[in-house]
């Protein structure tokens, strides 16, 4: 399945749950695969979808899961992010499946080390991957 | 004048005659550093600060300052009166006389086409928070008064740069300007105002009981400064501490900034298509919820319940559940029916008419008996209800019994709940949008007001609205809202939903 498709479907109201550790995605209680996507920049991508994410207004739905990244809380909003925002769920769909589907090139450009058993973003502190959700 | 007995102390707080809306805690010098009002008291606002600086400017066309002043640590009674002279004094001025003669003075219709105009810059513990209490209590009924605040640590030529800031926005029609206080950029950073914040810090500390002599700060490489005890445990300050949990100072909720953002979310959506998408699930949920917030300010608090109990009242509410049994009505009606032989004593065979309603089989004939009596039962109470708290009680004996319908049927979703729940959506955007957006609304009274077209802003446009609050009907609200939003060119700027490769 695309991540175009997954994320339609997670809009129209369908659950889902992700596992980075692993490798293990659900659809309605049944496994799917989300074909990896094309990216000429990874950390720019991955960057603007995190905002996108961080900046969404929270809703009910959002409230019941939990969630491998940090969101912005309903007070710290501003009026801009909560009618400007897109809906917590379908952009958390977003991000976790973007960050499975591009599992391998993460572990190739991030975790070459051996040292390093986490990734921090340069735009925001709070955007971290851990090197267990790649390997 | 009005007394008051501080809960915690029990000293006489002297309250000025301004004051009407300020409610909750002072902060002062005297006595026990901190006074805390009785809750009768607390209504919009709940902190003020009594000792001050304030900063005081002239501003023209050209944006640049020919006068300034400076008052430092004055009681707030006395800020008002300083006002009022500078204000007097400004009005006599030869330079602003002459601006006004040349045709560039005031005018009072429209907010935007004042360039001669005055700027007052607030500063202290303010900080930006208190900038709506400020303009709110003061109450000058001036158009040509704009009231700032300002960082003390910035200086006073930061305070130029921020009111010039200020002006392009309005400029603009952005003019959030709570959101650009964090912004602003130091240049000139002034030792003195810093030494005598910290030595006021000190000596309300040093009342409260603190030694503060044996504490050390540093700073983090955030920026942030941490104060340290002996033992190595932080330090926190008591009295910004007890503002910030007990003040209600960052209390966003009080003025319902997410009915705005949702309610702008369906607007750019579009409204009748938005309504669309509503559930009977949610319908109930929020009609509860509702109801029961309702009645828990019924008790507590009765100036915001006379203002929120005008769009969900007891009629609405009642009309509801009568529009549920009309839609359920036409749902059963639809049913195909089905017939059985029924036998008597004597060995007659009569057929009689059924329905499978909810998986149970009802003869037709007992439909009425058997189903609509009990909702039409719970209905009554509802409408003979004499309070909120009896009114929540038999709403939710009535959603208890609530099965949702196919949505094929026509008014599952209750036409007027979707009228209350417009006109809750408007009034409460428009109060947001007058009060801390900067809109103007226009004051419409009669057909000859749209030929005239007085606008009115800030506060006086908030009390033309609640003085409207009982006239008007929910649609009139939501023609209001958008032409409130046509006449400020008012949008959140535009921005992609997301994107993606």
């Amino acid at each position: 399945m695309e991540l175009r498709e997954f994320i339609e479907r997670v809009g129209q109201g369908s659950n889902f749950r992700i596992n980075l550790a692993n490798n293990e995605c659900k659809l309605n209680g049944q496994i799917i695969v989300i074909t990896s996507a094309i990216s000429d920049s990874l950390v720019n991508d991955l960057n603007y979808i995190y905002r996108e994410y961080k900046e969404s207004y929270p809703s009910e739905r959002s409230k019941k899961g939990k969630s491998y990244f940090k969101a912005l809380d309903f007070e710290e909003m501003t009026d801009d992010m909560l009618v400007l925002g897109g809906e917590r769920t379908v952009q958390q769909a977003l991000l976790e499946g973007f960050v499975l589907s591009q599992r391998d090139s993460i572990r190739e450009q991030f975790f070459t080390d051996n040292d390093n058993w986490f990734w921090q973003s340069n735009e925001d502190e709070d955007f971290i991957i851990l090197k267990e959700w790649c390997v | 004048m009005s007394k008051v007995i501080c809960s915690n102390c029990g000293a006489e707080v002297i309250l000025p005659e301004t004051s009407k809306l300020v409610t909750g805690m002072t902060i002062s010098k005297q006595g026990c550093g901190v006074h805390y009002l009785p809750m009768e008291k607390k209504r919009m606002f709940d902190v003020v600060a009594l000792y001050d600086e304030v900063y005081i400017g002239m501003e023209d066309v050209s944006i640049t300052y020919h006068e300034k002043e400076k008052y430092t640590d004055i009681p707030f009674d006395d800020v008002i009166k300083i006002i009022k002279e500078v204000c007097e004094k400004w009005e006599n001025d030869p330079t602003v006389i002459n601006e006004k003669k040349n045709g560039r003075g005031y005018y009072p219709s429209s907010h935007k086409t004042a360039p001669c105009r005055l700027v007052i810059a607030i500063s202290g513990k303010l900080k930006g928070k208190y900038l709506g209490a400020y303009s709110r209590i003061l109450d000058l009924e001036r158009n040509d008064l704009d009231i700032l605040s300002v960082n003390t640590s910035d200086g006073f030529d930061s305070a130029a740069d921020r009111i010039r800031r200020h002006f392009n926005e309005k400029e603009n029609n952005m003019g959030i300007i709570e959101n650009s206080i964090n912004n602003v950029t130091v240049n000139n950073t002034e030792n003195k105002e810093n030494k005598s914040m910290t030595d006021l810090r000190a000596t309300e500390l040093s009342n409260n009981g603190i030694n503060t002599n044996k504490y050390f700060s540093f700073k983090l490489p955030n920026g942030k400064t941490i104060t340290v005890d002996e033992d190595g445990n932080q330090v926190t300050d008591e009295i910004m501490n007890k503002i910030e949990n007990d003040g209600f100072i960052d209390n966003k909720t009080l003025y319902r900034r997410w009915v705005m953002a949702q309610f702008f979310r369906m607007y750019n959506f579009g409204l009748n298509e938005a309504c669309k998408h509503f559930t009977q699930e949610y319908m109930w949920k929020m009609l509860a919820e509702e109801v029961k917030t309702l009645a828990k300010l019924e008790k507590k608090d009765s100036e915001y319940f006379a203002e929120r109990s005008q769009f969900f009242t007891k009629k609405v509410v009642s009309r509801i559940c009568y529009d549920y049994i009309d839609a359920l009505r036409i749902n059963i009606d639809r049913l195909p029916s089905k017939n059985c032989n029924l036998s008597d004593n004597k060995g007659n065979n009569t057929v009689v008419p059924y329905k499978r309603i909810w998986g149970e089989n009802i003869f037709v004939a007992q439909i009425e008996k058997k189903i609509f009596r009990k909702y039409s039962y719970i209905a009554t109470k509802v409408r003979n209800s004499k309070n909120y708290t009896e009114l929540s009680k038999a709403l939710n004996e009535f959603i208890k019994e609530v099965h949702y319908l196919p949505s094929s049927t026509p008014n599952v979703i209750s036409p007027t709940w979707l009228d209350a729940y417009k006109g809750a959506g408007a009034y409460y955007t428009l109060q947001n949008m007058v009060l801390y957006h900067h809109c103007k609304l226009l004051k419409y009274e009669d057909w000859s007001s749209l030929r005239d077209r007085e606008y009115l802003t800030g506060n006086d446009a908030y009390k033309f609205m609640q003085s409207r609050l009982g006239e008007y009907d929910n649609y009139q609200w939501v023609g209001m809202f958008k032409r409130c939003v046509e006449d400020n060119n008012f949008s959140f700027g535009s921005k992609p939903y997301y994107f993606y490769k």
